[in-house]
């Protein structure tokens, strides 16, 4: 389908980089696509890896999840959830991708009542355990499609594949060719 | 110049306090150290800071060597084939950045601790050995994504 438009989280540091480079593959691979970005820091799209120019919406970072500090990242979940749904109306995005950020949460369960398509990864950082994010999102199965980037990530679900962004060293313990868990 | 980066969702104020420390000691000789904090509330008084900014890339590629946490931004650094060592932040949730560390570890070499009280000696090696490389370019997930949805 020609022109489609994707919502997307920027995130901050290594999200971003990782984000970034998905995006940088998906838009050489499918020029057509716009972009409509959400991002925690105010600052330009960097137009360097050949991202096309979008709307951009910043919303609050989450708290770390120390438990003292934890209510307030209902806050981010909030503006967070409200703007997807502004955004969803606004432009309509027939997809959401996510890489490793806590926003996939209240991004994914805006775009399932729209009935769009969500795609979360997990970040390659996350090499054996899922992260909490991952782990939330597959309890509330949010999201069409998840995706891991190391083969030794313990999870079980239908939907979980082994992709990878950023390639790997030669070595077969890191053989990220793609693999269908579903049937 | 050497930088140094510690992300920006979990405190990591013990390694920009150790490489200040080692900063003041001479130990990175005249080179201009530049560091990222984060959330860490530190004050060094013998590098640059700065807390965040919207993108570290300019000073990722400008930087002859780096100190980094166990984030994504190891694989920048060598796919920018940078020297480095790689601090996992004890905080990290599950210790995943020294789970991370220590995976990548196992299939590329790279300098990499959990103890920042090891760096003089690592940065030393690390600064003396030939930046990590990968070599092999493999399906990426944006041929899944459009295969299922574009």
């Amino acid at each position: 389908m020609k022109g489609q438009t994707i919502l997307v989280m920027l995130g901050g540091g290594g999200y971003q980089f990782e984000t970034i480079t998905l995006l940088a593959d998906l838009v050489e691979a499918r020029p057509d696509i716009k972009l409509v970005y959400f991002n925690t820091i105010w600052g330009p799209i960097p137009t360097e890896r050949g991202l096309p120019e979008g709307p951009i919406y910043i919303v609050p970072e989450f708290a770390t999840m120390v438990k003292p500090e934890g209510w307030r990242n209902i806050w981010p979940m909030i503006v967070t959830f409200f703007k997807t749904l502004y955004a969803l109306v606004r432009y309509g995005p027939q997809l959401t991708i996510v890489v490793g950020n806590r926003h996939a949460i209240p991004m994914f369960l805006a775009a399932s009542l729209f009935g769009k398509n969500s795609v979360f990864v997990e970040s390659i950082t996350r090499s054996t355990m899922p992260s909490m994010t991952l782990r939330l999102l597959k309890r509330l199965n949010l999201g069409s499609l998840w995706l891991v980037q190391w083969p030794t990530v313990k999870i079980e679900h239908p939907k979980v594949m082994i992709g990878s962004i950023q390639g790997a060293a030669e070595d077969e313990s890191t053989d990220q060719t793609e693999r269908e868990v579903s049937a | 110049m050497i930088f140094v980066t510690v992300g920006t969702t979990q405190p990591f104020a013990e390694l920009i306090e150790e490489i200040d420390r080692l900063a003041g000691l001479g130990v990175f000789g005249d080179e201009e150290v530049v560091c990222q904090t984060g959330q860490a509330k530190v004050s060094p008084k013998h590098v640059t800071h700065y807390h965040a900014k919207p993108s570290i890339e300019e000073d990722l590629q400008r930087c002859d060597f780096l100190f980094t946490h166990g984030g994504a931004t190891v694989i920048e650094a060598i796919k920018m084939k940078k020297k480095f060592v790689a601090i996992a932040n004890p905080r990290a949730t599950e210790d995943h950045q020294g789970l991370f560390l220590e995976q990548m570890a196992s299939v590329i070499p790279i300098h990499w601790t959990r103890d920042w009280t090891e760096l003089a000696e690592l940065y030393k090696k690390a600064r003396n050995a030939p930046p990590p490389k990968m070599s092999v370019n493999i399906p990426s997930a944006h041929n899944v994504i459009i295969d299922k949805f574009l």
